[in-house]
Formats: C-alpha cells, sequence, structure tokens
C-alpha cells in the first residue's frame, strides 16, 4: 500500500525552493486552511442535525423536514472537501507491489506519471461537474429552496483542490509535504 | 466496454495508481468506448456519496477520534488491567479487551490500530518483545471490522443493496467477534507462557475491579446504547453513530476532562480525511458498476457461475476462495465496492442467507487486511511499532491462522453468524 507522506522527506520550503514554488504552496496552504475550516463546519452540521432529528423525534414528537437533506449535503461536501487533503498526506490507497521492484528514480518517475494521469482525470470530472452544475441551477431541493447543484459544487471544488496538490505533487516530487 | 475497463483498472491499478482514480480512469475508458455521456461521471459519483446510511462512517470514526482525544481509552484500559492484568500475558488481555472497547465504537481496523498502538505499544514494549506486542495490537485492532458497528459491514450493505440490513449483519458479528476475543486471549496466554512473560497487573482485587467498573462504567454505557439502540430499532445506524459522537464528546469535556474544546475541530477534521478514502473509492467506482450494469455483466456472470455449477457451497467455496486472494493484494473497501455488487444477488438466486454470505464475505476480507503479502493492518503496524514486516509475522503468524480457523467455523456452522440476528428479527 502506499503510504508516501510516512517518510519524512523535506517540504520544498525547507530545501530553498524558488519564489514560485514557495508561493504555489503558499495557495495550495491557503486552501488547504479554507477547506479545513468548511470540513469542520460541514461535520458539526451533519453531527447536529442527525443528533437533532433524533431528540426531536423522541422527546417531542417533531421533526425537522429539511433536516435528513442538509445532512446528506454536509455529508458530501465533508468528503469531497477531504479528498484533496488525502491526496496531500498520500493515503489513499493503491498497489506498490509491482512498483517497488523498480529503482527509486523509475519508481518517482512512475507515481508523478501515474499523479499527472490523475489530475488530468480532476480537470476532466472538475468540467463536467461545472455543465452538470450550471444544468440543474435552476432545480430546486425538495425540502429547501437551495439549488440542487449545491452537491455539485463540492464537487467542482474538490476536483479542483485535488488537481492543485496533484499537480504540486507532480511538479515538485511525491515527498515534498514530508512530515506535514 | 467491460473488458476495456477491468482492463485499464488492472494496468493503472498495477502501475501505483492511487485505486480511486484508477476507477476512474477505467470508467472514463468505457465512457468514451462505449459513446455515453460524460455528465454521467461527477453525477453518479455525487449520487454514491449522497447516501444517509454510509453517513454513518465519519460519524463512527468522530466518535474514536473523541475517545482517544478525550483520554477515554485509558480508563476501559484500566478497567480491563484490574479484571485480567495479573493472568500470564495480562498486558496483552489488556489490550485485547480494550480494543474490543475500540471495536464497539470506531468499527475500523487500521483507525484502531493506530488508536491502539499509539496507547498500548509503549507499555507493551516495556514488558514484552516488540514483535508480539506488535502482533497483540493488530489483531485486537483487526476486531474493528467484525464487532459493532463496523464500517467495512455499513459499505457492503450499502453495496449489496436492500437483501441485506445493516443491523443484521451487526448482529451477525457478535458471536464470531467474541470468539476472535476468546481466541486471541487463549493464544496471548500460551504465547506468553512459552516465552517465560512475567505477569504485569496488580495482583487481582475485588474492590480494585470494582472501583474501575465505577470509573469504566459510563464509557462501557455506550457501545450498550448505541448498538442497543440501532438493534432494537430505536435509531437508525447513522443516527446511532451520531448519538455516540455526542455522547463520546460530553465523556470526554466532561466526565475525563481531557478532551479540549480546540481539539475539536482537529478530530473532525481527521475523521472526515479518514472517511474520504473510503468516500473516494465509492464515488469512483459508481460510474464502473454503471458501466457493468449497462453491460449486464451481473446476469451474465450469474450465467455463467450457475452453468459451471447448481449447487450452493461450491458456489460460495469459489467465492470465499476468490476472497482470500483478492484480500491478500487488494484494500478491502475497494473490493467491497466492485465485488459486493456482483456477487450478492448471485449468493441471493443460490438461495444463500444473504447475512450469512454477506458476514463471510466481510470477515473474509477483513482477514485478508492481516494475510501478507499486502495486509495493510500489518504495514500500518510495522509503521507505529518501527519492526520489519518479518519480525512481525513471526509473531503475528498463530493470530491469522486463528482468524482463519474462526471464518472456517462460520462458514462450516451458519448458526454461529446467523443464529442471533434470526433471534433478533433480522
Amino acid at each position: 500500500m502506499s503510504n508516501r507522506v510516512l517518510d519524512g522527506a523535506p517540504a520544498a520550503e525547507a530545501s530553498g525552493a524558488s519564489p514560485l514554488v514557495r508561493r504555489y504552496q503558499q495557495l495550495l496552504k491557503a486552501a488547504d486552511g479554507l477547506s479545513y475550516g468548511l470540513i469542520t463546519l460541514a461535520m458539526t452540521l451533519m453531527t447536529g442535525l442527525v443528533t437533532a432529528q433524533v431528540v426531536l423525534r423522541y422527546f417531542f414528537g417533531d421533526s425537522l423536514d429539511w433536516a435528513d437533506e442538509i445532512s446528506r449535503l454536509a455529508f458530501v461536501w465533508s468528503i469531497f472537501l477531504a479528498l484533496p487533503h488525502g491526496v496531500k498526506k498520500g493515503i489513499h490507497v493503491g498497489i506498490d507491489i509491482l512498483i517497488n521492484q523498480f529503482g527509486a528514480g523509475l519508481r518517482e518517475g512512475l507515481m508523478r506519471l501515474m499523479l499527472a494521469l490523475s489530475g488530468a482525470l480532476m480537470l476532466l470530472v472538475l468540467w463536467q461537474a461545472i455543465l452538470v452544475a450550471q444544468e440543474a441551477w435552476g432545480e430546486m431541493m425538495p425540502t429547501v429552496e437551495l439549488s440542487v447543484s449545491a452537491f455539485y459544487i463540492a464537487v467542482i471544488i474538490s476536483m479542483a483542490h485535488t488537481f492543485l496538490h496533484l499537480a504540486f505533487l507532480v511538479w515538485q516530487g511525491t515527498h515534498v509535504w514530508g512530515d506535514e | 466496454m467491460v473488458l476495456v475497463s477491468i482492463g485499464i483498472f488492472f494496468v493503472l491499478a498495477l502501475l501505483g495508481m492511487p485505486l480511486a482514480f484508477a476507477l476512474g480512469f477505467s470508467a472514463l475508458g468505457a465512457f468514451v468506448f462505449g459513446d455515453i455521456e460524460l455528465a454521467l461521471m461527477p453525477q453518479s459519483m455525487m449520487h454514491a456519496v449522497d447516501s444517509f446510511p454510509l453517513m454513518a462512517i465519519p460519524l463512527f470514526m468522530l466518535a474514536g477520534e473523541f475517545m482517544v482525544g478525550g483520554q477515554i481509552m485509558q480508563r476501559v484500559i484500566d478497567f480491563a488491567n484490574a479484571v485480567v492484568g495479573r493472568v500470564q500475558g495480562g498486558l496483552a488481555h489488556v489490550t485485547i479487551l480494550s480494543g474490543l472497547g475500540l471495536a464497539s465504537v470506531t468499527g475500523a481496523a487500521v483507525a484502531g490500530a493506530s488508536a491502539l498502538g499509539t496507547t498500548m505499544m509503549p507499555s507493551l514494549r516495556k514488558h514484552y518483545d516488540n514483535g508480539f506486542g506488535s502482533a497483540v495490537v493488530a489483531s485486537a485492532s483487526n476486531l474493528g471490522p467484525i464487532i459493532p458497528p463496523s464500517a467495512a459491514m455499513i459499505v457492503y450493505a450499502l453495496m449489496a443493496g436492500s437483501s441485506v440490513s445493516v443491523g443484521g449483519l451487526f448482529m451477525a458479528g457478535v458471536v464470531p467477534g467474541i470468539m476472535l476475543t476468546v481466541g486471541m486471549m487463549g493464544l496471548a496466554t500460551w504465547m506468553s507462557y512459552r516465552s517465560g512473560y512475567e505477569p504485569t497487573g496488580e495482583p487481582f482485587c475485588w474492590r480494585n475491579v470494582l472501583r474501575q467498573s465505577r470509573r469504566a462504567g459510563v464509557i462501557l454505557l455506550m457501545p450498550v446504547l448505541v448498538i442497543g439502540g440501532i438493534v432494537g430499532g430505536v435509531f437508525t445506524a447513522t443516527e446511532g453513530a451520531a448519538i455516540a459522537v455526542i455522547y463520546s464528546l460530553l465523556v470526554g469535556l466532561f466526565v475525563t476532562r481531557k478532551l479540549k474544546i480546540a481539539a475539536i475541530p482537529g478530530c473532525m477534521f481527521r475523521a472526515a480525511v479518514t472517511s474520504a478514502v473510503v468516500g473516494a473509492l465509492i464515488a469512483f467506482a459508481k460510474p464502473v458498476t454503471f458501466v457493468f450494469t449497462l453491460d449486464l455483466l451481473p446476469l451474465h456472470l450469474s450465467q455463467l457461475i450457475q452453468g459451471f455449477t447448481a449447487d450452493p457451497m461450491v458456489f460460495l467455496a469459489l467465492v470465499m476462495g476468490m476472497l482470500l486472494v483478492v484480500g491478500m493484494f487488494l484494500e478491502s473497501n475497494a473490493a467491497y465496492i466492485m465485488l459486493a455488487p456482483l456477487f450478492a444477488p448471485i449468493a441471493l438466486a443460490y438461495g444463500i442467507d444473504p447475512l450469512y454470505f454477506g458476514f463471510l464475505f466481510v470477515m473474509n476480507l477483513v482477514v485478508g487486511m492481516m494475510t501478507p503479502p499486502v495486509g495493510v493492518l500489518l504495514f500500518v503496524m510495522c509503521g507505529i511499532s518501527k519492526i520489519s514486516i518479518g519480525e512481525l509475522l513471526k509473531s503475528v503468524w498463530p493470530f491469522i491462522v486463528l482468524q482463519y480457523v474462526v471464518l472456517a467455523l462460520c462458514w462450516f456452522f451458519p448458526d454461529i453468524v446467523t443464529a442471533l440476528p434470526r433471534a433478533l428479527g433480522y
């Protein structure tokens, strides 16, 4: 299984990276920070709403019509927003039995090629998700005055953020984040 | 389309692409080859994750994070130590019982190994060989997907369709989970005796047991409340998971008082990122399963297998054999997602009890997580304990054999799996 992040290689800034690399890294860190806040918010909303439904049902004989839909929305957001953080940490599982037989240079090259292809996939899904979100913009959720595109916006943000991380790993190497 | 899809997946996966993205490419290839609208990619990905039952996974993970962050585990460990700490291999027994306690909240093996390894390994290393300590932690962590709640069973039930209930699968895991726990404790005693390990805990004392049970009571009540609520139909698995989150949060904040408000966002973030690994697999696998359905693969596969044998036991043996091999090489969640939608309907057509089949399916892959060459738990433990896989294997193999023995018993005596859920009305 892939376990890239545990190797403890130096981060780009520590290895005297160029200003462009440092700026890109700052951009990624800002995106990660924003995404961290949104994930926390989504997880809080999800837990709060599901618990509130149980409490309302058993103690007040009532329920919120929109709680199910919004909690699912929060779940979709939390999962898709967390996906790029998994890429950064290198925890998305893969089979590395074969590539571990190769020399370090070839292995790194192959991993970068796979990440580059993955980046291309993210761009394609991003483009298609934008088209789907545009098309569904006028369609409202059954219980809330909110466009169903809200679900696809999570996919759009996730694919864009994941692409940025994949591009950085391809550009700077798979050990660039080290222990971060 | 199916052949294109499978071909692309295997080539990219073997070249080291993360499995989730290899699945995405496999779907893309089939979409292009079959001239299918590409807009179906994000649509099916989003719909795959937009699932209320699936929400239980990050919530149980979050409850586990709060348990670790609030040092709730320490009280469970103290309680286990008071009960079994003095017997031969006492600390190993404490680890196994603590693993059981953790399993009844988090439902995941890797997260459990990380939590249990970090908590128990320093003490285990003081008294035992590093390999033995790591073997005990890995085995105890593997109770996570067997003892309810189980993230693996939630994923399986979702992928297998409406024939199997999450609550029923949870209950199917209780008796085999207890058998595994007792077996592991027996093995730990025998191995400790052979290695000449001295007893580690304080002498058994009823007063201490009572004191520790009072301290741990509020924690031990949590799985009873949550699992009891799910099985009793008071709430769904997802609602039970949310209750577990609130419960562990309150215990961490007000009972142990070790969980800091500032640590809560970090717990939420880690739970989300861990769940996103499964979420990504599910999202990218959905367009692939759509292609399989479009090409009538489940039907063709069913006809092929039924043409080969009409005997359900032969079919079961074939599936078990295949899962044994798959489990050794492929991450278990990827296997549930890709294989459960194909084989669960065929098992139903053979008249095999869906709970029985589902449990064997899950347990086979769970045992695979500890089986070389790609036993993910073994690698996680090597990372935590800083030992080589060879050193770990020297101590862990009896535990692996034990798990296969219990799996075989469940296979040949279906009542071990089905009696409890049937008695409870599933």
